[in-house]
């Protein structure tokens, strides 16, 4: 049964590994402006059309088939305590995989807390319904290999992906998931039908729990798609952190900014209709000077500075997210460049001349 | 599990959004680089915000012109739109900052001011705070809102200005609305053809009373 369930666990990796391996060479093959350049830099998204039409799929699924199961759910399972306490039960099961990526991340005291957490929450709690491990001191923690490649081998994320079903990630946390779907000492115990099951129950229970937000979210988008990725390269990223806070990335603008202070007595109907004349101070023509190097002007020179910027950083990164943290280059402005206003996002983006969209 | 972490962090920044609801404030010093001043000027804010905001007793634009008010009394607002439009500020065009900068806050105005109408029982605890080596106040808090099994880690990234603090980002469970907004903006323009046109006209949309 074991073997079995491994194996066929290992065709669907295979499969996802061979189109990561096409990704890969489509990557390589494209031509780009440097404004095209600049925006996969900041995105760090190269198979933007691919992830694209990927989640146009899952977006579909979700409408047809994962949001009706949410409600359904929720109908079938009205009481929000029983529905907690599913949840519980859930996140109990992923404890010792938990556990084991903090011992390879060398985390041994952490390991000690959620082993110990997994003992009395699975016996005294009854499988996890009950929580008492976190009222004795022993809070709940998430790990997955994903966190384990970027903490203890500090591997970075690499390109980003949508996958089918299971929705965004990046090189290196698909590479997690795959190691996660072996090395869970609950899959291997699970018969192959029961992991199914429970990765089902898992996904009704979380989009469930979202129902709201992801409405809102949708709702008060222009590019949904957009969106998620920066969301989910965020929280990604703090979750490698643990959650500590990072410096700003703003910088401190030592221009007059104050010139675009908003007005608080403006009435919020009246601004699309008369943005600038409605403020004085914001008035187009009131500083003409302010921009000495109008750069609808010079449009090739532009061009150029912006080309040349980028050409370092395109000839270096061929595959960043294998290179050690330090010595790749960064893609986030570095804390250091703060106190002078050239930022690498502030460079002039050349002019597109012509958009492959 | 990525999902689920992605999903979490929806929740958290569309929900608790700006200057978040309910506060019961226990200004607890913590170690070093530690702002009393910036820890009460965080759960006075919050406070006032539940106190003016929510509710459904206030009629629309009442609550719009409040939300404006403290928006930009407290937050660095010029900062964090021209940081929001990311490298494309340097090719816009001074009229195009001037109207960028006024749909900006009438869009921050309009899409969250709505959201505290709905809000009712959070609570915000300020847990403490530090000053980071570039001279910002990260104030971190605990937003609690009812129905949610576990308390929403809020940090406000705070700057001096004279006596008081401006607020220049917000990271809800670690997602900067900055940095999300400037995300959002750049794929709008990237979109439209590279033309911060196309963003300034999705802003009037969405600027606009619906």
């Amino acid at each position: 049964m074991l073997a079995t369930a491994c194996f066929d666990k290992l065709r669907a990796f295979q499969a996802v590994i061979l189109v990561l391996a096409a990704l890969s060479l489509v990557g390589c093959a494209s031509q780009r402006t440097p404004e095209e350049i600049a925006h996969v830099q900041e995105t760090n998204d190269p198979y933007e059309p691919f992830n694209r039409s990927v989640f146009a799929f899952n977006d579909a699924l979700d409408v047809v088939i994962l949001k009706p199961l949410a409600v359904w759910y929720r109908f079938l399972v009205p009481i929000p305590e029983v529905r907690d306490a599913i949840t519980r039960v859930l996140d109990n099961a992923s404890l010792p995989w938990t556990a084991a990526n903090e011992v390879f991340q060398g985390e041994f005291g952490r390991a000690r807390i959620t082993t110990t957490r997994f003992l009395i929450n699975t016996t005294l709690g009854i499988g996890g319904v009950f929580d008492w491990a976190t009222r004795w001191g022993f809070p709940h923690h998430e790990e997955d290999f994903g966190l384990t490649l970027a903490r203890t081998f500090g591997m970075r994320e690499g390109p980003y992906l949508m996958l089918p079903l299971l929705g965004p990630s990046n090189v290196r946390d698909t590479g997690g998931r795959i190691v996660d779907g072996v090395g869970d000492p609950v899959g291997w115990i699970l018969p192959f039908p029961g992991s199914i099951v429970r990765g089902a129950v898992r996904g009704i229970d979380t989009r469930q729990r979202n129902i709201e937000n992801i409405d809102e979210l949708r709702r008060d988008s222009v590019d949904f798609y957009a969106t998620l990725r920066s969301v989910w390269r965020q929280r990604r990223e703090s979750q490698v952190r643990r959650g500590e806070a990072p410096p700003s990335d703003i910088p401190r603008v030592t221009s007059d900014m104050g010139r675009f202070a908003p007005s608080v007595g403006a009435a919020p109907e009246a601004a699309p209709a008369a943005p600038a004349s409605a403020r004085p101070t914001a008035a187009p023509t009131a500083r003409p000077a302010a921009r000495p190097q109008a750069s609808r002007q010079a449009p090739q020179q532009q061009q150029g500075a912006a080309a040349a910027d980028l050409a370092p950083v395109v000839q270096t990164a061929r595959a960043p997210w294998l290179l050690p943290r330090d010595a790749a280059p960064q893609a986030a402005p570095p804390a250091a460049p703060r106190a002078t206003p050239e930022i690498r996002w502030f460079f002039d983006p050349a002019r597109p001349q012509g958009q492959g969209q | 599990m990525n999902r689920r972490e992605a999903l979490a962090a929806i929740a958290a920044v569309f929900t608790v959004a700006l200057a978040s609801p309910a506060a019961l404030a226990q200004g607890r010093v913590g170690a070093g680089g530690a702002v009393p001043n910036a820890e009460t000027f965080v759960s006075t804010l919050a406070q006032r915000g539940i106190a003016d905001l929510t509710g459904r007793s206030t009629t629309e634009s009442e609550r719009s012109r409040r939300f404006r008010a403290m928006l930009v009394d407290n937050f660095d607002v010029p900062t964090i739109g021209r940081f929001a439009l990311g490298r494309y500020w340097r090719v816009a065009t001074e009229q195009e900052r001037a109207e960028y900068m006024n749909l900006f806050t009438d869009m921050l105005v309009h899409s969250y001011a709505s959201r505290f109408a709905e809000y009712q029982g959070e609570q915000v605890r300020v847990t403490g705070s530090r000053t980071t080596a570039e001279g910002d106040i990260i104030v971190a808090s605990d937003v609690a809102r009812p129905n949610q099994p576990a308390p929403n880690k809020v940090d406000w990234y705070l700057r001096r200005d004279g006596s008081s603090f401006k607020i220049v980002d917000v990271r809800v469970e670690g997602v900067s609305m900055a940095i999300t907004q400037r995300d959002e903006f750049a794929s709008i323009i990237q979109r439209g053809g590279g033309q911060i046109a196309a963003l300034l006209q999705s802003m009037r949309t969405r600027a606009a009373p619906r």
